[in-house]
């Protein structure tokens, strides 16, 4: 119910309110200004840092910030309300696809926006990436006195490596690990998936670990699991294992080599949003390889952008997302798989999680 | 937003009824005007904040305008087809009107309504605009049979069929596991398939726990409340009330560091000697059910008490003074007396229950989450808003079928000593 009301009144009040006060919404802003949302902690501050403030400190324009969690829902209540409270949002791929497809998006102005740089599975008519992550095979290295997992086989080997795992409860990233420990190579876990059958082998894969799962739901969920042995591997985000293994001193490690999926979010520009213009010059600072190369020393996520890797060191390139030296091991986003199969496999996937 | 514009509450047939109303409420309103000013502003709110939006909301359930507004001639064309073998030609005709016709960005939403029913139906339709758009001409059957043979087969013609009409029922049978076979019928999907029954199963189950154990913790709690000496009172009112004032969300996080495998709990029990090893408590029914007692206690204690407090000592000496024994006065009058408070208080602790959302999703695992998890995901994953709305719908019907039994079986009148 809460989730009902909330929306039905972000949506359904959004829209009353705007017929009752109209005129005023519109004509606020006498200062110019953006507002950006993002994904809040580490990940909005770095963008505040190497983004938001020098933006400001070089336009004038002023950035006010909100936080969601990638959902387009939102986003597509104030469109086809007319009231647009964000101008950019940072939704992932497939949520950035599909809104591109359904018009909720301003189409990129190529004219001060320089996508000569980036490689053309990152860039579409109205949205260009930001920020990649990968979801890796991570684990409490305290936990085991030898050699810790190496492999998504390793990560269902209970026998070998007993303890509980910490497994998003999302249909996306669990069964591509469970394809992965059944021995699917990363670039063809798509292939298998599309069938029949591979999703089957998926599900009957994740049978064998029943047992053993235990879900986690957010960025800092999936830490504190590892951190207070609620299990002792977990696939991961790792930006968030990384910045845990400095903040918390923690003996957290990464199996790159297991294989892991690399996944991430992109810029759009909402349509109607008043500040079209100022949202594009924004965009265009965000992609210069200097602002990126800043980004990516402030916090563990890559971008997409060339040049900006020969502008950091290689120690911290080795470690980024995006890397081409990591693309051997990683699973590639596939937006369109997902577009196209997110709803049923979704069902199945809470269907099997119920029981 | 149908219910904001003007033009769909007034119509030609019903003026001289809506004068009547119209003149009878502003008639009524005038008479009552001291209590109906002070009200208006609470009144108002709750109408366009609460019952408009969530009124609104439900009818997305049924909505079917989605679907036919980006292919009107097809719907109309698809009426006429009784749903065996393939559709005639017009409606093949129509489809590829209505597609080349549409806008992009319509046709994609209409890509991906349809993919709710089916994987697969998203890319056909956005391939068959693309490519329809790219060559014109010729006879439609063959057109949209050679830009993929799936078009020459009758599944997505029925769900075109099902979905493109201004009432659809799809989702209220979606949500209650149920299908329509080509023929109309109804049926119950096969075990593998079903998702809903065995969430809201699930929904109740614990709610129903939840209440349960709330009247059994919650009774003697506000009996002792309601009878202890001032002092002790406002100390024991004090500790029900102050769980009570944290957010909901704190506490759910606090029985987290309790339950979780090297929390509070595990630690007292292995300090104690009594196991070796930390128990699995989070992630279990049981840490759902435990949290949301906590969360519910005083919702059923604090109506029990002032229902209590005024009920004179003196019924209870003049019960047992006429030969009733300590239990018997109990059940035969002070129960009954209680049971305003009571129904109250169960009614409050199950319909709020019924719509946890974040306790089982923090605390519970994968076969403890409940409707409102699921509506969560419907709502901001899949953007399938016809099939939230219809999940919430009986959500509202449980809850409002639970007030009217328990409002009529646990009214004190029936039970009451005659």
């Amino acid at each position: 119910m809460k989730h009902i009301l909330k929306q039905s009144i972000s949506g359904a009040a959004g829209m009353a309110l705007l017929a009752v006060c109209g005129g005023a919404v519109g004509t606020a802003s006498a200062e110019e200004s953006l507002t950006i949302v993002s994904w809040g902690g580490v990940v909005s501050e770095a963008h505040r840092k190497s983004f938001w403030d020098p933006f400001t400190e070089e336009s004038g324009i002023k950035i006010l910030d909100d936080s969601f969690n990638g959902e387009l829902s939102n986003i597509r209540a104030q469109v086809e309300s007319g009231t647009i409270l964000w101008d950019i949002a940072e939704p992932e791929f497939a949520e950035a696809a599909l809104g591109c497809e359904e018009g909720l998006f301003e189409p990129l102005d190529t004219s001060i926006i320089d996508v000569d740089d980036i490689p053309a599975a990152h860039v579409t008519r109205c949205s260009v990436t930001s920020l990649l992550a990968s979801t890796v095979l991570a684990y409490n290295a305290a936990e085991f006195e030898g050699e810790g997992p190496r492999s998504w086989a390793d990560f269902w080997d209970v026998d070998r490596f007993p303890g509980r795992r910490g497994l998003n409860f999302s249909v996306t990233d669990t069964l591509i690990v469970a394809l992965l420990a059944d021995g699917v190579a990363v670039d063809e876990v798509y292939e298998v998936l599309e069938t029949k059958d591979g999703q089957d082998r998926a599900f009957a894969k994740l049978d064998e670990l029943r047992d053993h799962i235990i879900w986690w739901r957010s960025g800092t969920e999936q830490i504190q699991g590892l951190l207070s042995g609620e299990y002792v591997m977990a696939a991961a985000w790792n930006g968030r294992v990384a910045s845990a293994a400095k903040t918390e001193g923690a003996d957290l490690a990464m199996a790159w080599e297991a294989g892991h999926i690399l996944t991430g979010n992109q810029w759009v520009v909402l349509k109607g949003s008043k500040h079209k213009a100022a949202a594009m010059g924004f965009l265009a600072f965000a992609l210069r390889p200097e602002q990126q190369a800043d980004f990516m020393n402030g916090i563990d996520y890559g971008v997409i952008s060339r040049k900006a890797h020969e502008l950091i060191s290689p120690e911290r390139l080795a470690i980024m997302p995006g890397n081409p030296a990591l693309e051997d091991d990683a699973v590639p986003p596939n937006a369109n798989f997902w577009l196209n199969n997110f709803d049923t496999l979704n069902e199945r996937f809470l269907a099997w999680a119920s029981r | 937003m149908s219910f904001l514009s003007p033009g769909r509450t007034v119509r030609p047939g019903d003026s001289g009824l809506q004068t009547l109303i119209a003149v009878g409420t502003v008639r009524m309103f005038a008479k009552n005007a001291h209590i109906a000013l002070p009200l208006m502003p609470a009144l108002l709110f709750v109408v366009f904040a609460f019952l408009l939006p969530i009124l609104w909301f439900l009818s997305q359930a049924t909505n079917g305008r989605p679907v036919v507004s980006v292919i009107p001639a097809t719907a109309e064309a698809i009426a006429g087809w009784d749903g065996v073998g393939l559709p005639q030609d017009d409606v093949f005709e129509a489809l590829v009107r209505d597609l080349t016709q549409a806008e992009p960005a319509d046709v994609a939403s209409l890509a991906r309504e349809l993919n709710f029913r089916q994987a697969g139906n998203r890319r056909l339709i956005l391939q068959a605009a693309r490519e329809l758009e790219a060559d014109l001409g010729g006879e439609a059957r063959a057109r949209l049979e050679a830009i993929n043979g799936a078009w020459a087969s009758p599944e997505i013609w029925r769900v075109i069929r099902q979905s493109a009409r201004t009432f659809t029922t799809y989702n209220i049978l979606e949500s209650l596991d149920l299908e329509a076979g080509p023929d109309g019928g109804v049926s119950v999907k096969p075990v593998d398939d079903r998702l809903f029954l065995g969430v809201y199963a699930r929904t109740l189950t614990i709610s129903l726990t939840v209440t349960v154990i709330c009247v059994l913790l919650g009774y003697p709690l506000a009996y002792a409340v309601a009878n202890a000496p001032a002092r002790t009172a406002a100390i024991l009112m004090l500790l029900v009330l102050l769980p009570f004032w944290t957010s909901l969300l704190v506490r759910t996080l606090a029985w987290m560091v309790i339950f979780q495998r090297q929390g509070i709990l595990n630690g007292v029990l292995i300090e104690a000697g009594l196991m070796s090893e930390g128990l699995q408590f989070l992630r279990t029914r049981f840490a759902v059910i435990v949290s949301m007692t906590h969360i519910m206690l005083p919702f059923v204690v604090l109506p029990l008490i002032s229902v209590m407090k005024k009920i004179p000592p003196n019924y209870m000496n003049a019960a047992e003074s006429l030969g009733a024994g300590r239990i018997r006065a109990l059940v035969s009058v002070y129960l009954p007396l209680t049971l305003p408070g009571l129904s109250a208080g169960v009614v409050l602790v199950m319909t709020l229950s019924l719509g946890f959302y974040v306790t089982p999703m923090l605390l519970g695992g994968g076969g403890d989450q409940m409707i409102s998890n699921l509506v969560a995901t419907f709502v901001n994953r899949s953007l399938n808003w016809g099939l939230a709305a219809a999940l919430g719908l009986w959500l509202i019907v449980f809850a409002m079928a639970f007030i009217a039994v328990v409002g009529g079986t646990l009214s004190s009148k029936k039970w009451a000593v005659s």
